[in-house]
């Protein structure tokens, strides 16, 4: 005779059975894993993706291997605040689930944030350290590759040197953050700094001429911005009346026309950066955040200064020219 | 033989249950053993498939990946062999053939060119020129070719730098050098035949090949060095890693390997000429025995498996243990004493015959025991037939000296009284060795044994006799009132002035039977007076009564005629005692129907 007790362990057995039953073979209890797209939204600081092609090929492989997808926006005007905090506005209310922005200037999003939140992840791209609005950052110290930039410019010239700071207007915290590390090194070594602003015709070419007339003189550009700087090495390719007397190019970025202008030889020294890792951390970073799994995170890479030499060497060959 | 201690735990258990773990313990380790075994054999084998099926595939890749390296060379042989080794390019140009080439091939080829040893462009297609300041002659490619002349040579992927290049646009290479003999006018020189492979092309070989879940396929150079993976720009960045030192030391084959905690398949296939290797890499986890699920139903094929073979056990057990246990119910109730108890027979063949074993044990022990019985009355009652024929000679005596005694002093008549009543006594108390006599002579019995002990003790008392006339001839018996009316008379009559003392005898019958009451007017007895006349500890004694106790009396009743009958004694210090005797209501011919059955 089977007793009462005996009675409810086959039950509680059976019940586990159904149990083990549902768990193994359906999707009750253990869902299989999902693989859904994470929408996630990238916008610049700028008017053109020009500067980001790296980016979004690390963007595009993180968008590849965790089933993300990627919109980049770019603003209809470089260094607007607050266009930029309006598509960001505008994203997150297309269905964004995680937005990436490198802020034209912090401060002002930081205000506007706090007013009213976004209310998903946000990653900052080249912030200057995680601010509270933030759940991650991805940046390089911009104002201390400034800092180096001006030691391997203050070490190759002598600082009786002019230093012609040439840029394009536009306001940007990367670039103002740049400038000072810049500043601060040159100024220290004893160098004359003379600022520029302007672009290729309305600026640049002037300071150019104003080397060669009325008095000849000698001088090292620095460009503070990628745009400044190639428009500069167009300048130097164009004309060959001011290359005595322009002693160095330098400056920052990791475009094709910037590497190829260092290939030639237009510009002496660059400072660049791994924009395709970025890139990837930052779209890892906000799948991260869209899944749910993102943790206060501040990612730092590194730069590099590096001359016409170096783009052959292995290391930067496959960190400037990634394979698509 | 019963080891006290020795797996002691067992016997808090019944049969059953203990049947019943043995079955289930010994089913689940052959289930573990049997599931464990074949899930190891399952995966083993699916293992193996994998592997194979990763051999195929990378043989299948190699093959494409040779076929495409083979049209490059082929290429390299034309140009050469076709072309270059037929021109005297002092006075001719080669630009049409290599064109014509190129643009046959250009969906691999970036660019063809043709260098002299001293690095001088000698032509290029679709490239124009040489990169401003560019000596050739420094690349250790180009130096690599000159040394070994024989050879193809393949570089590892690069950023096409030789040529120079409008746009914003770079491309990625594999150059396939060779040196060439180059004919100009009557003298011949070594030279070098570039051909940019476009990586793009060789790369979408190779994009999109998985290996099982999660598996996938790369290629590195003879020194180690990748030449593809899908994850190339990440390990480049050192944003991933890939056991590439390990690879290297790889011949063809298969190898298992532990590569960041991860357990990893690996298959390995030579691609011809260039010394590369494709590696296909698929981690155990894509094993689709691995996941999760698949391990839940495992343990729930295993637990289902237990479940049915656990129901079987307890049917099983209970159909062998539920004979048992009905048996030890009845050996249960025999050992209570219940010997008429039904005795379960049911079960196997061996619990059956146990049954019956019982049974017929009980049978015997019944039928043994009414034996003992029977013997033990059929002793008790020869003993007291025995008791009861024996007169005490004291009581002979008395009676003898009292008759002398009325002789002497001439009373005749008296004297005869007392003789009859002693002749009445013995004949009566002979009976023809009768136990069961009739009222009336059991009434005649005492009533001459009480005229003769009046006449004793000179009328201290006095007797009557009242018996209802049906109860006459009912049965009686013998010897049974006149114990009784002894002890009135030596513990109540002895002591009584003359005249005082009363003996009264009733006979009733009622509807429960036959009952006799010896009543007097003695000195009455304490309950323990009485309790010790029922027990025989306080019988007249011997040498004074008959000889035949009140306990005596109380035991042959019982013994004749069954437990439901006896007598009673009740008592009152200074009162007087009345002893009352219950029988059955039974005629001569009906007491003899009733032993007869």
């Amino acid at each position: 005779m089977i007793t009462k007790r005996e009675k409810i362990i086959w039950a509680v057995y059976g019940a586990a059975l159904v149990l083990l039953f549902l768990a193994s073979s359906t999707d009750l209890i253990i869902k299989e894993r999902e693989n859904p797209v994470y929408p996630i939204s990238v916008v610049i600081e700028e008017d053109s993706d020009d500067q980001y092609v790296n980016f979004r090929k690390g963007m595009d492989q993180a968008a590849m291997e965790l089933n993300a997808d990627v919109s980049f926006i770019t603003l209809y005007e470089s260094s607007q605040a607050e266009q930029q905090l309006e598509m960001l506005r505008r994203e997150k209310q297309d269905g964004a689930q995680a937005l990436v922005v490198a802020p034209v200037d912090e401060g002002a999003l930081e205000t506007a944030l706090e007013a009213e939140p976004l209310e998903v992840p946000l990653i900052l791209s080249n912030g200057d350290g995680l601010a509270e609005y933030a759940s991650a950052e991805v940046s390089v110290d911009i104002r201390e590759m400034g800092r180096a930039l001006g030691g391997e410019v203050a070490g190759r010239h002598g600082s009786g040197e002019r230093i012609l700071l040439f840029e394009n207007g536009e306001e940007t915290s990367v670039k103002g953050r740049f400038e000072e590390g810049l500043r601060e090194s040159l100024s220290q070594a004893g160098f004359e700094l003379v600022s520029v602003s302007g672009d290729r015709e309305n600026g640049f070419r002037n300071a150019l001429e104003s080397l060669c007339y009325p008095a000849e003189q000698d001088a090292v550009v620095i460009a503070l911005d990628p745009d400044s700087l190639l428009e500069t090495a167009e300048l130097l390719e164009e004309s060959a009346r001011y290359r005595p007397y322009v002693k160095g190019v330098y400056g920052r970025g990791t475009s094709i026309p910037v590497l190829n202008a260092l290939d030639e030889g237009w510009i002496t020294g660059l400072c660049v950066t791994d924009d395709f890792s970025a890139g990837y951390l930052c779209a890892r970073l906000a799948v991260d955040g869209a899944r749910g799994t993102l943790k206060k995170t501040e990612i730092s890479l590194p730069f590099y200064y590096i001359e016409r030499e170096a783009l052959r060497e292995p290391r930067y060959e496959k960190m400037l020219y990634p394979i698509e | 033989m019963e080891q006290p201690g020795k797996r002691s735990w067992m016997r808090q258990f019944s049969i059953r249950t203990t049947i019943y773990v043995y079955f289930t313990v010994s089913a689940l380790v052959a289930i573990l053993l049997i599931g464990v075994s074949l899930y190891g054999r399952l995966t083993s084998q699916m293992t193996a498939t994998i592997q194979e099926e990763n051999q195929a595939l990378l043989n299948q890749v190699n093959l494409s990946v040779d076929a495409y390296l083979r049209t490059i060379m082929k290429l390299s042989d034309s140009l050469y062999y076709g072309v270059i080794k037929n021109a005297d390019l002092s006075a001719e140009t080669v630009n049409n053939e290599f064109t014509l080439l190129y643009d046959n091939n250009k969906e691999q080829v970036s660019n063809i060119a043709l260098l002299s040893k001293e690095g001088e462009l000698l032509e290029a297609v679709p490239a124009a020129r040489l990169k401003p300041g560019l000596d050739v002659t420094e690349e250790e490619w180009f130096q690599n070719t000159l040394e070994r002349t024989d050879n193809l040579h393949f570089t590892t992927p690069h950023v096409q730098y030789l040529f120079d290049s409008t746009g914003n646009q770079y491309r990625w290479v594999i150059t396939l050098s060779r040196a060439v003999e180059i004919t100009r006018g009557t003298a011949t020189d070594q030279g070098v035949l570039l051909i940019d492979i476009t990586y793009g092309s060789f790369q979408q070989l190779l994009d999109n090949i998985t290996l099982g879940n999660s598996g996938y396929l790369y290629v590195i150079s003879s020194g180690g060095d990748l030449i593809y993976h899908p994850r190339m720009q990440l390990i480049d960045a050192g944003l991933a890693e890939e056991n590439v030192q390990a690879a290297a030391s790889y011949r063809d084959g298969n190898y298992r390997e532990e590569y960041r905690g991860e357990t990893r398949d690996i298959s390995v296939k030579s691609v011809g000429y260039t010394g590369w290797k494709l590696i296909g890499v698929s981690p155990e986890r894509g094993i689709a025995l691995n996941n999760l699920k698949t391990k839940l139903f495992i343990v729930f094929i295993v637990a289902f498996v237990l479940y049915i073979l656990a129901l079987i056990n307890s049917y099983i057990s209970t159909r062998i243990t539920v004979p048992i246990q009905k048996l030890e119910k009845s050996v249960n109730a025999l050992e209570a004493g219940d010997l008429n108890a039904e005795i379960h027979i049911g079960g196997s063949y061996e619990i059956q015959h146990l049954g019956r074993s019982i049974r017929d044990m009980a049978e015997r022990i019944q039928t043994l025991m009414k034996d003992i019985v029977a013997e033990h009355e059929s002793k008790r009652k020869s003993e007291f037939d025995t008791l009861q024929s024996q007169i005490n000679p004291h009581f002979l005596y008395n009676t003898l000296d009292i008759i002398v005694w009325m002789i002497e002093n001439e009373q005749k008549d008296e004297a005869v009284k007392v003789v009859t009543a002693l002749a009445r006594f013995f004949r009566i108390s002979l009976s023809k060795g009768k136990s069961i006599i009739p009222v009336r002579d059991e009434l005649e019995h005492v009533r001459n044994y009480l005229m003769i002990q009046q006449k004793r003790f000179k009328n201290k008392f006095t007797y009557e006799i009242d018996a209802e006339p049906e109860t006459l001839e009912l049965c009686s018996l013998k010897l049974m009132l006149q114990p009784l009316v002894e002890n009135s008379i030596y513990h109540g009559m002895e002591f009584k002035m003359d005249g005082d003392g009363e003996i009264l005898i009733q006979v009733r019958r009622r509807e429960d039977g036959l009952w006799f009451t010896v009543g007097d007017n003695g000195l009455g007895m304490t309950e323990e007076q009485v309790e010790s006349l029922l027990t025989g500890e306080a019988a007249v004694h011997s040498s004074r009564g008959s000889g035949i106790g009140v306990k005596n009396v109380n035991e042959r009743i019982r013994l004749y005629f069954g437990e439901d009958y006896g007598l009673s004694i009740d008592s009152e210090p200074d009162e007087g005692t009345t002893v009352t005797i219950h029988l059955p209501a039974l005629t001569k011919e009906e007491l003899r129907e009733k032993e007869g059955l």
